[in-house]
């Protein structure tokens, strides 16, 4: 049993080993397709935000874009006209001036020659219908560096009357950041700012305001503007005066190209606004221009485009949805390292620092996109980074949901194989158990059968001994009775005498026999009865008392105290108990110990065991005979000495008490036969 | 001293003549045997004998019977019985018929003392 047991549960160890493999696995793949999901879900948020930022890139390019090209289109139009007319070139740029955001200002500066100067003025006065006068601008900036656009004093520095693009979505709370003022050596900020008006000729830059700007070779005066409500006093101002204006003007000359200013900062009503000015070279239609010395010796003047960063993302934003994606503009073209000119930040979450979990923040770090144009002669870089909002709202809870998702699979899936299991194995052990009943029910089978054979070969034997005993008997009778009468005829014959007492011993050993054989026959019959097996032990220790003294053998008695009783024939367990002390006492001869032993034995299971032990130490039974030990006519004592029926009949009656006999050799000497009672009814 | 009579039923010719043999022998006792049970009736009446030995297993008519003629008759109704019987258990005395109940029984083979001594403790009774 122990053995079963023992083996049952290495079994169920291994059985159950699925068990945490699944339980592994099912983590394992669960954290794994985390993983992937995440990186799926990074990889979709990266290509989202890279063809949003792209879109952006190319909006705001296509709005720059458009820009130039009006600028182009002005461009050519005086190209083309033969005498421009204030009125016509009103007429041209203002549905443009109304419609394009960003191109805040557009003006028409003819070159005018030193010479042709006072001409010029005094054309310009009586066609403006008031003053005009070519002045200086200012490099310097207003006081405590900021600009002084205040409209009273000086409207014409506003960049014409505000046509309000669409809100800048959130721009009213964090706005257009307008970038820290550039050093001076690095970009210095364009300002542009009229003199005070003076008497003609009457001063130079050094004379500070009002005074008349330093004669020149040439001058680039603001002869037409727009939008020009705003704009009268700025007209006049002479371009060149300006040193990134004058550098702007001369690289546009030589290359025929529009050429964009480095950025600076524009006066707007609510401050000032990082933009930068184009300029555009318009030769003398008829002249040549295709040389470096043609275009600077034909320039017919410049048409100068005035942009409002700001604007143009705005304009940009029309295009795109706000997804939540900032925009930051640099212009490459200027010294390095230097700031972004402007930066747009989305009105979606934009704090890093709330409900940002780590991937956001990862990706926040991570997510850049950058694009580079050129315009106007410089090249400036598109920067796109995302906001929190970006990223939230492109997250899933695939990646999040697939862990507690693969766990519960595999906690079913656990489940389930435990049920599988489960079933399996108690499947598995009630064939066990069914398989070892069937081997139980097939050996007592086996036993009932050789059991049968055994009850037929005994009924054949009983049958056979009855006859024979009668049959027997009555010529033995005659013998011995003729034995009695010779013995007592031949008293002085000592040889007779001997030959009648061997005739007298022959009778008595056939009468054994012969009873020997009615005993085997007769018995199965059993009387029994509630009896203490300690007295019957007791009672044939008594009667074959005189047998162990005769032998010189030692009885060694070791009977258990409180045996239940049992339902036994008494005289059919003494002839039992007998025959078996009678064997230990003919197996050893002369000398020995016989051991009689009786004992309670408790099993784990059922009911217990009463136990009689019965030990010689003679010299045993020969191995291959101690199967046939209790089968009929089988001795191992010398021809006339035994009758090979006695531990026959002593099996039969054991048997006849739903008990059990055992022989077996003792590890030093002799024979050891056991018996059990096992039957439940016989033990109350 | 007065020999006792005995009158021995038994099938057996070789054995009653043995009885006869070793009882006479004794000087005690006064032997005659019959071998057919239909017969022993009319030689006890014959005889008169003072103790009957009676084989239990006779062809025709066995002890049992022989037993119960015996018991039935005025005359020898008080003469006692001893069964001799080849079957020795007491059970197949019983399954004989248990006519044999109350008269004491002997096995075969049974020595010649034995004997003696039964049929004397027998008739004393």
């Amino acid at each position: 049993m122990k053995t079963y047991s023992r083996s049952f549960k290495r079994y169920s160890s291994k059985r159950y080993l699925p068990v945490p493999i699944a339980i592994c696995a099912g983590f394992t793949l669960s954290l794994v397709s985390y993983f992937i999901l995440l990186d799926v879900e990074t990889e979709r948020i990266r290509n989202s935000f890279n063809n949003s930022a792209r879109t952006r890139a190319a909006a705001i390019g296509k709005v720059f874009g458009d820009r130039l090209l009006i600028l182009e289109s002005v461009r050519s139009f005086i190209y083309s006209s033969e005498q421009l007319e204030r009125d016509q070139f009103t007429d041209f740029i203002r549905p443009f001036m109304t419609s394009e955001i960003g191109l805040e200002r557009v003006s028409w500066h003819p070159r005018v020659l030193d010479s042709e100067r006072a001409d010029f003025e005094a054309a310009a006065r009586r066609e403006l219908l008031g003053e005009y006068q070519i002045i200086p601008m200012s490099g310097e900036r207003g006081p405590e560096g900021m600009p002084p656009h205040h409209e009273e004093n000086n409207p014409g520095m506003i960049i014409g009357p505000r046509q309000k693009g669409p809100p800048r979505s959130g721009s009213d709370e964090q706005g257009p950041e307008a970038r820290p003022p550039r050093s001076e050596e690095h970009s210095p900020d364009l300002f542009i700012e009229p003199r005070q008006m003076g008497p003609p000729g009457s001063g130079s830059d050094e004379q500070g305001p009002g005074a008349m700007p330093t004669r020149r070779d040439e001058y680039f005066p603001v002869l037409y503007i727009e939008p020009q409500q705003m704009s009268r006093p700025m007209f006049g101002l002479d371009a060149l005066t300006h040193p990134v204006l004058a550098e702007a003007i001369e690289r546009a000359r030589d290359s025929g190209e529009a050429i964009a200013t480095a950025p600076f900062e524009l006066p707007d009503i609510t401050g000032m606004e990082p933009g930068f000015l184009v300029v555009f070279p318009v030769y003398w239609r008829d002249e040549s221009h295709q040389s470096l010395n043609d275009r600077s010796k034909n320039l017919l003047g410049v048409v100068l485009g005035s942009f409002s960063v700001s604007k143009v993302i705005d304009a940009s934003i029309v295009f795109v949805s706000d997804e939540g994606i900032n925009i930051y503009l640099s212009d490459l073209s200027g010294p390095e390292n230097s700031d972004e000119i402007y930066s747009w930040r989305s009105p979606s979450q934009n704090d890093p620092d709330k409900n940002a979990v780590s991937l956001e923040r990862a990706l926040l770090k991570e997510l850049e996109y950058r694009e580079s144009t050129e315009m106007g002669g410089r090249q400036w870089e598109i920067r796109c980074t995302p906001t929190v909002g970006f990223i939230t709202a492109r997250r899933t809870w695939y990646p999040v949901g697939v862990f507690p998702v693969g766990l519960l699979v595999t906690g079913l899936a656990v489940g389930y194989i435990i049920s599988i299991l489960g079933r399996s194995e108690k499947v598995e052990r009630m064939v066990e158990e069914r398989t070892a009943q069937l081997v139980r029910t097939n050996k007592e089978l086996k036993e009932t059968q050789l059991q049968l054979i055994q009850a037929a070969k005994l009924e054949s034997i009983g049958r056979l001994a009855a006859g024979v005993a009668h049959e027997v008997k009555n010529p033995l009778a005659t013998i011995q009775l003729g034995v009695d009468y010779l013995s007592n005829s031949v008293k002085d014959h000592a040889e007779s005498i001997e030959v009648v007492q061997k005739m007298d011993v022959a009778v008595n050993r056939a009468d054994t026999v012969v009873r020997g054989l009615v005993d085997f026959s007769r018995s199965e019959k059993l009387d029994l009865e509630k009896q203490d097996l300690n007295k019957i032990v007791e009672e044939s220790i008594r009667l074959v008392n005189h047998k162990l003294m005769q032998h010189h053998i030692t009885l060694k008695k070791d009977l258990a105290l409180g045996l239940p009783p049992l339902h036994l024939d008494t005289h059919k367990m003494e002839q039992v108990l007998i025959n078996l002390f009678m064997n230990g006492i003919q197996a050893m001869g002369q000398e020995g110990t016989l051991s009689v032993r009786t004992r309670l034995k408790q099993e784990k299971e059922g009911t217990p065991l009463v136990q009689v032990m019965v030990e010689d130490t003679g010299p045993g039974i020969p191995e291959e005979k101690l199967d046939k030990i209790f089968d009929p006519f089988f001795t191992t004592k010398p021809t006339g000495k035994g009758t090979g029926l006695g531990l026959s009949v002593t099996r039969n009656i054991v048997e006849l008490h739903d008990a059990t006999i055992e022989i077996h050799n003792r590890e030093s000497n002799g024979a050891s036969f056991v018996l059990t009672f096992r039957n439940k009814g016989e033990i109350e | 001293m007065v020999k006792k009579k005995i009158l021995v039923v038994d099938d057996e010719k070789d054995f009653t003549g043995m009885v006869k043999l070793n009882l006479e022998a004794t000087g005690k006792f006064e032997v005659r045997t019959e071998n057919q049970g239909g017969k022993a009736l009319s030689a006890a009446r014959e005889f008169r004998p003072d103790l009957i030995l009676l084989d239990v297993m006779m062809p025709e008519t066995d002890g049992g019977t022989v037993a119960a003629q015996i018991q039935n008759n005025a005359d020898l109704s008080k003469t006692p019985i001893i069964f001799l019987t080849a079957i020795v258990t007491k059970e197949e005395v019983e399954e004989a018929g248990g006519a044999i109940a109350g008269h004491p029984f002997i096995a075969k083979p049974v020595k010649t003392d034995r004997l003696v001594s039964l049929i004397e403790e027998n008739l004393s009774n």
